[in-house]
């Protein structure tokens, strides 16, 4: 099965991340990165390891989950709709067409650059702690998400309250339910990722507002329209994007505490722990970087 | 089993504190017996109702229903929960663990008063699936199932309208109506689609490839359906995976295939019907040359055996049997089942009813040398009486060997099933066959069929909208969005029919409150069926006083006609009025404490 709208994800987070390196990242810093681009790489690449194992483990979890959580997992919906009641559906009754469009591609396209870009921008950072930070934040959300899932069954608003609570997402733009329908089983609603990720963008770029100023409301505007977006497309209740927000802060203050340089036995068990691995990569760097000397001196001769 | 949860008892508290002063005042035995007949009786407390159904994504309509009895509930002082469960677990927990108060789903089709026998016999009380999960267990409704299914004729039509009586006074469930199901199709591709409509999986095989379209050669028909529970089970007798007219018709064929137009002779070539005194004789004659899609030959001891394995998917190994929960209004009368000689089967059929007997040839057979290994108890969670279990009840089948028009090429859980068309079929180079519709003989339309299990209802529209897809198997909801893209596009077409499974409410009549046959009724007429039909259905259905209301067997006084002829809607609009419905309930010996909420002992 093809990848549903990936052309368009691509296209549009492509754009919105060119502008976004441009405005908040800057060209200087980028001319400047260049040259150490591949430095850059050997430091952070066990922790990019660390969480593409971490989304593997999530997506493998949250394939066999649905069916576990069945037999193991706590019933929680009438718990949430007993606390909340119809709030969603009080959102929802001040729909109005031009927010269904902002809030549907707040959702799909405004939360992949929320999350994909910050990543990219700390990369380009000469101070290697903000990506550090950023990745294992991600890690812990998934990590602590997963989990959520398979203990908590919980459908959301749309399919508990239909008379009140539309599908505007689905309604307005089908195909977007093959996407998330990947990614999402329909009772794994508690806590809301999309929620907790996106909060743990903005809190982070508070932490490095002295690199980047520009990106701290435009992250807080995005992180509070997707947190916002999930309530009035009615996917998600109230009561997930607090678990969400609760859920982004512990993350953001774990993965700062990792990080701390005062958190010296953590670092020296961190450096023991991928020693092996930055060794492979230092290996395969240094085959890069006489490749390319080579090729300069080739070159070299030839004019 | 679940009951009513009780809410904190205040009498009772304030009884044995008083009590309590009054005995050390003056410690008497008279003031002692006063303490005991008063600790020892139980108050009466508020009760909190737990109404389930499936969600939205899966069945909007139910959910909508559960919604308005839940806030009708409410209105008139009883508290109630809304508990949503998908398809399969609902139906695990109502008819295989009788786990339930009230739920709301689609009712399997009544199309015959025999279908009453196993939804509401007392002799099925014990048993899961579609067996009478009600618990509901009347004697006078067990005469006259018992009667209609002796008689024929007049005598049968008076039984089922007295039967039809009862069962509207009694309220085992409430029937609220048959929705209309709306279906989109292209046109594009395959034509045929309006002509004897759609709902059943076997109309498939009756289209044919549109102008423009070569007429032979690789063509897939591809669709859509949102209940991906046929991408996880093929079983033909599982209960909780099949639907009201589930795709396992197109893998297994009966003897004889019931069609709109009549019985058509299928495994069977003919049948005859003997009539003793107390119960008759079917003998019936397989087609020559049948074979299994694995190429074993199909003989009477399949059939022989199909017949006892459903009645006992232990084969007697067990004490207890463990009959199939599918198929067991017709299989249950099935006596005894024997294999004259390889081609001709003679069941002994409980009945003197010709009409009634020869519809238990309705049921699919199954091959003897697959299924015999699947009598052993199975040992599985999430089945509370897994002793009671075989594993011909819990298997997959995903590699479902059949007789019918087609075979299983691939599945992929939760996403998609395909089919392909049996090679070896006796309809597909066939002439014209006496009985067999002429639509179904020669070659399938198609070379593939593949289901494709999809989130929602709009996106199944919106890919048939854009071509991917040649149309939904599942009804799509009747709402204006959807319509609307429906007719937005020119190739398509919208298919409108009227169902035979209805929505309706199942009561546990096993267990407080419902136990109380009041009760039920008083709760069935705060459903306003054709506020339902209006609001929900948005005018696609039909309100319904019974499962049978609207066919030939529905006694006129008996049809719902605006309003409810025996449970009438306690208000108007949807809207209960709560001081006429208390009025109603106290009418009956309930009360309400001083908040206007429904007291129970």
């Amino acid at each position: 099965m093809t990848f549903p709208l990936f052309a368009e994800i691509a296209v549009v987070v492509s754009l919105l991340t060119v502008l976004g390196l441009i405005t908040i990242v800057g060209l200087d810093r980028l001319w400047a990165f260049r040259e150490q681009a591949l430095d850059r790489f050997q430091g952070v690449f066990p922790y990019l390891l660390m969480l593409a194992i971490v989304l593997a483990i999530n997506s493998y979890l949250r394939q066999v989950g649905p069916s576990l959580s069945w037999v193991f997992g706590w019933q929680i919906t009438q718990e949430i709709f007993a606390i909340e009641g119809e709030l969603v559906g009080v959102i929802q009754s001040y729909s109005h067409p031009v927010a269904d469009l902002y809030f549907s591609y707040t959702y799909i396209y405004g939360y992949i650059f929320l999350v994909a870009f910050p990543v990219i921008a700390y990369f380009v950072l000469s101070d290697g702690r903000p990506v550090r930070e950023i990745t294992l934040a991600y890690a812990i959300n998934y990590l602590v998400g997963v989990l959520c899932y398979l203990l908590f069954i919980a459908y959301g608003p749309r399919n508990v309250m239909p008379d009140l609570v539309d599908q505007v997402l689905y309604l307005n733009w089908p195909e977007s339910n093959l996407l998330t329908r990947e990614f999402n089983a329909n009772v794994n609603v508690f806590p809301s990722l999309h929620t907790s990720l996106s909060v743990t963008v903005a809190l982070l770029a508070v932490r490095t507002r002295d690199s980047y100023p520009l990106w701290v409301p435009v992250s807080s505007l995005l992180a509070c329209s997707v947190a916002f977006s999930t309530m009035y497309l009615g996917i998600h209740w109230g009561i997930d994007v607090l678990a969400g927000v609760v859920l982004a802060v512990i993350s953001v203050g774990v993965a700062a505490w990792m990080t701390s340089p005062e958190r010296r036995r953590l670092d020296a068990i961190g450096r023991q722990l991928r020693a092996p691995i930055d060794r492979l990569v230092g290996w395969l760097l240094a085959l890069v970087r006489e490749y390319r000397d080579h090729r300069e001196s080739d070159s070299r001769l030839d004019s | 089993m679940q009951t009513a949860t009780a809410r904190g008892p205040p009498v009772t508290r304030r009884a044995i504190l008083g009590a309590a002063a009054v005995t050390a005042v003056g410690s008497t035995s008279g003031c002692v017996r006063r303490l005991r007949s008063i600790v020892n009786r139980e108050s009466a407390e508020t009760v909190s109702l737990t109404v389930t159904a499936p969600p939205a994504d899966s069945d909007r309509l139910a959910t909508l229903i559960a919604r308005h009895i839940v806030s009708n509930l409410e209105a008139v002082g009883i508290s109630t929960t809304l508990k949503i469960l998908p398809q399969s677990e609902l139906l695990r927990a109502v008819l295989l663990n009788q786990d339930f108060e009230l739920f709301v789903s689609r009712l399997p089709p009544v199309a015959d008063p025999q279908d009453y026998r196993s939804l509401l016999h007392s002799v099925f009380v014990g048993e899961a699936g579609w067996q009478n999960p009600y618990g509901f267990a009347d004697l006078v409704a067990d005469d006259h199932i018992d009667r209609q299914q002796r008689t024929a004729g007049d005598d049968r039509r008076a039984s089922v309208a007295k039967l039809t009586g009862h069962i509207t006074r009694t309220q085992p469930f409430t029937t609220i109506a048959f929705p209309d199901e709306i279906r989109a199709f292209r046109t594009d591709r395959f034509t045929g689609w309006e002509r004897r409509g759609v709902a059943r999986p076997f109309s498939y095989l009756a289209l044919e490839r549109a102008d423009g379209v070569p007429p032979t050669g690789d063509l897939t028909l591809e669709l859509a359906t949102t209940d991906s529970r046929v991408t996880q089970n093929l079983n033909p007798i599982a209960v909780e995976y099949r639907l009201p007219r589930p795709f396992t018709d197109l893998l297994y064929d009966p003897l004889v295939r019931r069609f709109d137009d009549g019985l058509a002779p299928w495994l069977a070539t003919e049948w005859t019907f003997d009539a003793g005194a107390e119960r008759s004789t079917i003998t019936a004659s397989l087609r020559p040359g049948l074979r299994w899609h694995d190429g074993t030959s199909i003989t009477a001891d399949d059939v022989a055996f199909t017949f006892r394995f459903l009645a006992d998917t232990s084969l007697d190994a067990l004490d207890q049997r463990v009959p199939a929960p599918l198929f067991r209004a017709w299989t249950s009368i099935v006596s005894a089942a024997r294999a004259v000689d390889d081609g001709t089967v003679e069941l002994t059929v409980e009945t003197t009813s010709e009409p009634v007997a020869t519809q238990t040839l309705k049921t699919p057979i199954l091959p003897e040398h697959i299924w015999r290994k699947q009598r052993s108890v199975a040992d599985i969670s999430g089945f509370e009486r897994s002793d009671n279990i075989t594993d011909a009840l819990v298997w997959p089948n995903l590699e479902a060997v059949g007789s019918g028009p087609m075979v299983v090429d691939s599945v992929v859980d939760d996403e998609e099933v395909v089919f392909q068309p049996y090679e070896g079929y006796f309809l597909c180079d066939a002439g014209p066959l006496p009985g067999v519709p002429e639509r179904f003989t020669g070659e399938v339309p198609f070379d593939k069929l593949r289901i494709r299990a999809l989130p929602s209802n709009e996106t199944a529209v919106e890919l048939v909208a854009q071509g991917d897809i040649d149309g939904t198997a599942t009804a799509v909801d009747p709402r204006e969005e959807i319509i609307e893209r429906i007719a937005s596009v020119p190739e398509l077409s919208m298919v409108v029919e009227r169902s035979d499974s209805p929505y309706h409410v199942g009561y546990n009549a096993a267990t407080k409150p419902f136990s109380n046959p009041y009760f039920r009724r008083l709760v069935a007429r705060l459903i306003d069926k054709q506020h339902v039909v209006d609001t929900i259905f948005r005018g696609y259905g039909t309100a319904a006083s019974h499962p049978l209301d609207g066919t030939q067997w529905g006694p006129t006084e008996l049809a719902f006609d605006g309003t409810d002829p025996a449970v009438p809607f306690l208000g108007t609009d949807g809207e209960v009025d709560p001081d006429h419905a208390r009025d109603a309930f106290r009418t009956r010996g309930f009360e309400f404490d001083e908040s206007g909420t429904l007291l129970l002992r």
